[in-house]
């Protein structure tokens, strides 16, 4: 699914700082990394794309029709999986048995090997599970909806590694081209290698809205042994120096660092970074 | 079934699912609340001293009416559950009809006509035609339709008022759903006491009281008393036009809260 967002803002008491503003993006499908300190708006934009808040200003478009219309064939293409988000029902089998009706597309079978997979059986009450099985039990669901578009905020907060390693697995899986992701995570190393693209917000504004082709075509992600005075960013590691350096067009194309990316962006060389990115190729 | 049929319009089918998505929810309370209100018909029909009986059955009704305005709570039991309800795909005005269904003529229902019916089939009894409870149950029969209009709006606009905020607050769900019933409990007493007290003044106290010295009222005969009381009761009601205001500030109020309870569902307040 596609998400246009046209010069978003939101402000949550009509006078107050806006909590998002001039928020203009195209999203393609894919798995997309959602990214900002605390307060830059993450979750307010999922909630606008989900059709939960309309914005103050600007247009919110999915597949080119209004995420906030009521229209039901509409909503059922989406869900939102937010921090701390409760699910009714007894266990997380009952709540699916319920619930997956309103969604056509849903997977019994991706249901059940997700829960496997997480080492539940769905059959656990869920008053009784920790923060972090009861999030396991909730991704096993969503995951297995079959929606077009899934949102997530914080998803791997309160699960465990192995958790985590899971999770990063079954997206892989089950996330097919056509469907469009978007992670709200401050653990960006956790799903480096899945990521298609990022969006970038900083103070209610929107920094990078970039595809990983049009990082990687345009910087260079490198473990430098010395110095290099091209370098647009340096983290000085024990062994050597991460650097992010302008690709040249004989450069061999390196693999995306969002870590290091969003870490560059939120330093003095963020100037430098975005003109790289959207700027021409030397 | 698939609700996702009529994707855009209007769906009775999803009315049912959306049944079967809240049912587990609803189901426990419904069960308890049918329990609760045949125990509350029990107690109205057991003989008991006069007074006691009264007792009884008024803290009965009290209860049951607390637990029918109060139905909505059921909502915040399972915590948070706001978000993965609004995005449950099904119209805004699907949703608000099953809700206000459910917890105006179903929860009503469940909880007030078991009892309605006991207290009726308790005034047939030829042997208790002299107890106390008749005599109030009589004057709550004859008490006219505008009155009971009031009585009944005042109830709804409790509901409303409680799923309306159960719904839309964020923290504390519960709490709030009870005080916000405490409160509207409040304000219609104090608009019924402003009511009275306005009548009172205008129309002169003379409505069965004039004459009667308070210490002096155990000496009047059962007849002379219910006639006081009735006379108290339908006097305030011959102030028409006092009475067509507080029907309309609380018909208005209930249909300002029919009004936010269908907005809450369209616009999120997450």
């Amino acid at each position: 699914m596609d998400i246009e967002l046209k010069d978003i803002e939101f402000s949550y008491t009509g006078k107050g700082a806006p909590a998002l503003q001039g928020v203009t993006a195209r999203i393609a499908p894919g798995i997309h990394l959602l990214a900002g300190e605390n307060g830059a708006g993450k979750t307010t934009l999922l909630h606008i794309i989900a059709g939960l808040r309309r914005p103050t200003r600007g247009l919110c478009l999915i597949d080119g029709a209004d995420p906030a219309s009521d229209r039901p064939g509409e909503m059922g293409q989406l869900f939102l999986l937010e921090e701390n988000q409760e699910f009714p029902g007894k266990t997380i089998m009952d709540f699916a048995a319920q619930h997956s009706r309103f969604y056509p597309k849903f997977s019994q079978t991706d249901f059940l090997y997700n829960l496997g997979e997480f080492g539940l059986t769905g059959n656990e009450p869920m008053k009784k599970l920790s923060v972090g099985m009861k999030k396991k039990a909730q991704l096993s669901y969503i995951l297995a909806l079959g929606t077009p578009l899934l949102l997530l905020d914080e998803p791997t907060n309160a699960l465990d590694i192995e958790g985590r390693e899971t999770l990063r697995r079954l997206i892989g899986m089950q996330i097919q081209p056509d469907r469009t992701l978007l992670i709200s995570t401050h653990s960006i190393e956790q799903f480096e290698s899945l990521f298609d693209g990022c969006i970038v917000l900083e103070r209610s504004k929107l920094v990078l809205t970039a595809t990983e082709e049009e990082v990687s075509s345009r910087l260079a992600f490198r473990n430098l042994r010395e110095s290099d005075a091209e370098a647009l960013y340096t983290e000085p590691q024990i062994n050597g120096t991460l650097a992010i350096t302008p690709l040249h067009r004989d450069d061999e194309p390196t693999r995306t660092d969002w870590r290091m990316l969003y870490s560059a962006l939120h330093s003095p060389a963020q100037a430098r970074i975005l003109e790289s990115i959207t700027t021409k190729r030397p | 079934m698939n609700p996702s049929l009529n994707p855009d319009r209007f769906s009775w089918n999803r009315i049912g699912a959306l049944c079967h998505y809240y049912g587990p929810r609803l189901r426990k309370q419904m069960i308890i609340y049918f329990c609760v209100s045949l125990i509350a018909s029990i107690i109205t029909l057991i003989p008991a001293p006069g007074a006691f009986q009264v007792a009884l059955f008024t803290m009965s009704q009290t209860a049951l009416q607390l637990m029918y305005y109060m139905a909505p709570v059921v909502l915040a039991k399972n915590g948070d559950t706001r978000i993965v309800d609004r995005l449950v795909p099904a119209t805004s005005l699907e949703k608000f009809l099953f809700l206000t269904c459910y917890f105006i003529p179903v929860t009503g229902g469940l909880t007030l006509l078991l009892p309605l019916i006991s207290t009726k089939v308790y005034m047939m009894i030829p042997a208790v035609q002299t107890a106390d409870l008749v005599d109030l149950l009589n004057i709550r029969a004859n008490t006219s339709w505008p009155i009971q209009l009031t009585n009944i709006m005042g109830g709804i606009s409790c509901v409303l008022t409680c799923l309306y905020v159960v719904v839309r607050s964020h923290s504390n769900r519960t709490l709030k759903g009870v005080l916000s019933v405490f409160g509207v409990e409040i304000a219609i007493g104090i608009l019924g006491a402003i009511w009275g007290m306005s009548t009172a003044f205008m129309e002169g106290f003379h409505d069965g009281y004039s004459g009667v010295c308070p210490n002096n009222l155990s000496a009047l005969s059962r007849e002379e008393t219910n006639q006081i009381m009735h006379d108290a009761i339908t006097g305030m009601t011959q102030s028409d036009g006092f009475l067509i205001a507080v029907n309309m500030i609380i018909g208005g109020y209930m249909l300002l809260m029919f009004i936010l309870n269908y907005r809450v569902q369209k616009k999120m307040s997450v």
